[in-house]
């Protein structure tokens, strides 16, 4: 029962997604108002055919009555019954009925129902009842004459006259569909392609592009294609000038800091220089240190941030890893007073396994500086159900406020606010760039108490899986 | 300006036990390039320093090296792409390259086995390890030893087995690997930097004192209590196992 329930879901949802697409609406939209179209043709044909026919109707069967008042004036009415018979038997169309007062047959098939003027008359016919438009009079000797015309004739017209409006609008349908399937399909094939191409680029592969086969006339989608190519190029143009800067300024700053960090050394290593100077070099020296260790770090980060996604493939087995790192940071945490606690299922996932070291060492070291002794670490990696890796670096140490939760991902953000702490400010910085480069999610939540981060990573089958790259 | 022509400089007499390196230094910044040559001599090594990329083509490919130092942005041209014209002449000589960039993967790019980085601005300590260490690869890369040895400490790395004078020490993996990177370049120092890279493949700085923790345990297992430790701290420059001075020389 739940299994139908869901089979019958699944294909509303999927009715649904089919209906999103204004392809399918464009479609069904065109399809409707050929329908109403040709139905309104149809009825406004129908009625004027319908029209004419009995206006016809009443000339023919006034003109044949009229014919027979003439026969009356000139032979009398007594010999009408014989040409009402003679008629019939010639049978030019029309069908006739006489009767006296008494409602007695004289002559002809029509009975009248006693009434003068037009109308219609329904009377069994030999195998199915017949329908006539009749005009009634009464003759000078008070007799009912009736002429008329059998109306089967002109409603099998008007059959089939709808039954080619129908057919028409059959094949205007169908027509439609076509031009749907030919036009609007590859349309959307279009929009789709379009599409694929932006999420691969928000995927961080910003070499993609839009593929736009060059045509005489591009049209409006073409134009789309165009557009986002163009926007792609300048962004691509932006990074790459960024990053130029960035190497600039890396070459230009590291020359001169390597010719202080040299001539510290020197003085260092020099003989003549009395205790107390030796000490203002040290404490140079380790200034220095520490800034190129953020300058390190920021320069890390704008490469994390600022390299595209997929020159790297390799799996990583983040089972593994996290046994490497419980192993090398297990006796640095019990030191301190705290506890680790490592649970590692087997789960994989696609990257640079460098780049994922770093982002759990980062996440185990703040855990280490942000919690009081005491505090149990826990590192938990595992696959979900749909086979992505999860990541979880939790505490019960103090946590973070959850309005501070997404500041403390950018560069410099402190929460003790306190300059001197250890660290140069960008490991969760770092943290989140390695994340987004590896299209992982995430997120900082309360771990009652203390700060769970999670990063759940894209399946690796489908980070494997070919994708088409166009550009 | 002292890059312009190929100087081999005669060593002076050197500061370490070690035999001299041949080295070509291939760096465009002269004072940068005139104190790593004075450096360099003073540990006993022979330096020719070039300028330029197409200096070094000729330099390199005249005369054997043991180990060339190759900055990456040189005027007009990248060190990486002059090692590897050279490799195409046939020279197999090992590169330490020096690059500003600090890009991971400018770090890790253009490195073959058997080739080294160094990041800018460098200690000089570092530059001599990783020189050491490099020129020491060079001679062994036809074998890679199976059998490591330093006194009575043995390391048989076929059997993942450490002993000290025939008794088995248990290590932990990551000891064992520490142990294996100081029996590596024995008689040399090893820098934090490079058993960050080597053992824990770490091209970044971790904030914890990992290294020191597990070189603490490591040697608590490996050092017999009371006799002159085989592996010292040297300050700034890293660790070295090597005999005990007394028995040295």
């Amino acid at each position: 029962m739940t299994g139908l329930a869901a089979a019958l879901g699944a294909v509303r949802r999927r009715g649904r997604w089919v209906w999103r697409r204004t392809g399918v609406r464009l479609a069904a939209i065109q399809i409707l108002v050929v329908l109403i179209a040709f139905g309104v043709a149809g009825m406004m044909t129908r009625a004027a055919i319908r029209a004419s026919n009995e206006a016809m109707l009443r000339r023919e069967i006034l003109g044949e009555m009229a014919s027979l008042q003439d026969e009356m004036a000139r032979f009398g009415e007594g010999r009408i019954a014989g040409t009402i018979a003679r008629r019939t038997r010639l049978w030019r169309g029309f069908d006739y009925g006489l009767e006296d007062r008494g409602g007695a047959v004289l002559a002809g098939r029509l009975h009248p129902p006693g009434r003068l003027g037009w109308m219609e008359l329904r009377q069994p016919g030999p195998d199915a009842p017949d329908a006539f438009l009749i005009y009634v009079q009464q003759t000078p000797r008070g007799r009912w004459l009736a002429v008329g015309k059998n109306l089967a004739a002109g409603r099998r017209q008007m059959r089939m006259v709808t039954l080619r409006l129908v057919a028409a609008a059959a094949c205007g349908a169908l027509l439609s569909l076509a031009v749907w399937a030919l036009f609007v399909r590859s349309t959307w094939r279009r929009l789709a392609n379009i599409a694929d191409a932006a999420r691969l680029v928000a995927d961080g592969r910003l070499a993609v592009r839009v593929a736009a086969a060059p045509r005489r006339r591009p049209d409006d989608i073409d134009e789309v294609g165009v557009a986002l190519n163009a926007m792609l190029d300048r962004i691509g143009g932006l990074i790459g000038e960024l990053r130029r800067v960035t190497t600039d300024v890396a070459h230009d700053l590291r020359t001169p800091l390597t010719r202080v960090r040299q001539r510290l050394e020197e003085l260092e290593h020099a003989a003549d220089i009395p205790t107390a100077r030796r000490q203002v070099v040290a404490r140079a020296q380790a200034d220095l240190e520490n800034l190129l260790r953020t300058f390190d770090a920021l320069l890390q980060l704008a490469e994390i941030e600022g390299r595209s996604l997929g020159d790297e493939g390799a799996v990583v087995d983040l089972a593994q890893l996290a046994q490497r790192l419980a192993e090398t940071f297990l006796p640095d945490v019990e030191a301190g007073g705290r506890r680790l606690e490592v649970e590692a299922g087997p789960a994989l996932a696609a990257g640079d396994a460098a780049l994922i070291a770093q982002m759990l060492v980062n996440l185990i070291e703040n855990g280490m500086r942000h919690t009081p002794p005491g505090t149990t670490l826990r590192l938990r990696v595992a696959a979900r159900a749909d086979g992505a890796a999860q990541v979880v670096v939790a505490d019960d140490g103090p946590g973070i406020p959850p309005e501070l939760r997404q500041a403390v991902l950018t560069p410099f953000f402190r929460l003790d606010q306190s300059r001197g702490s250890p660290g140069s400010g960008v490991g969760l910085a770092i943290v989140a760039a390695v994340a987004a480069r590896h299209g992982a999610r995430l997120s900082l939540d309360d771990n009652a108490p203390g700060l769970r981060v999670t990063a759940d990573f894209p399946p690796a089958r489908r980070a494997f899986a070919p994708r088409p790259v166009r550009g | 300006m002292p890059a312009a022509s190929i100087a081999i400089t005669s060593a002076a007499p050197p500061p370490a036990a070690a035999t001299g390196l041949r080295l070509l230094v291939v760096e465009d910044d002269a004072e940068v390039a005139r104190r790593m040559e004075s450096s360099l001599v003073a540990h006993g090594h022979q330096v020719a320093v070039v300028g330029d990329g197409l200096q070094a083509l000729t330099a390199g490919s005249a005369e054997p090296f043991d180990v060339l130092i190759v900055d990456r942005l040189l005027p007009g041209m990248d060190g990486l792409s002059v090692v590897r014209a050279l490799r195409t002449r046939g020279v197999a000589t090992p590169a330490l390259f020096v690059t500003a960039l600090g890009a991971v993967a400018d770090r890790v790019a253009g490195l073959e086995s058997g080739d080294d980085y160094l990041v800018k601005p460098f200690a000089f300590d570092e530059l001599h390890a990783r020189v050491r260490a490099l020129g020491r690869r060079a001679g062994d890369m036809r074998r890679e030893p199976t059998r490591l040895q330093c006194e009575d400490l043995v390391m048989d790395r076929l059997a993942r087995e450490v002993r000290r004078a025939g008794r088995e020490i248990e290590l932990l993996p990551l000891e064992y690997r520490l142990l294996e990177a100081l029996l590596l370049n024995a008689g040399q120092p090893v820098t934090r930097t490079m058993l960050l890279e080597q053992v824990w493949g770490f091209h970044f700085d971790p904030r914890t004192n990992i290294v020191e923790t597990h070189m603490s345990r490591m040697r608590a297992k490996v050092e017999t209590p009371g006799a002159p430790p085989l592996i010292r701290t040297k300050r700034g420059a890293g660790y070295v196992i090597a005999p005990p001075p007394s028995e040295a020389g």
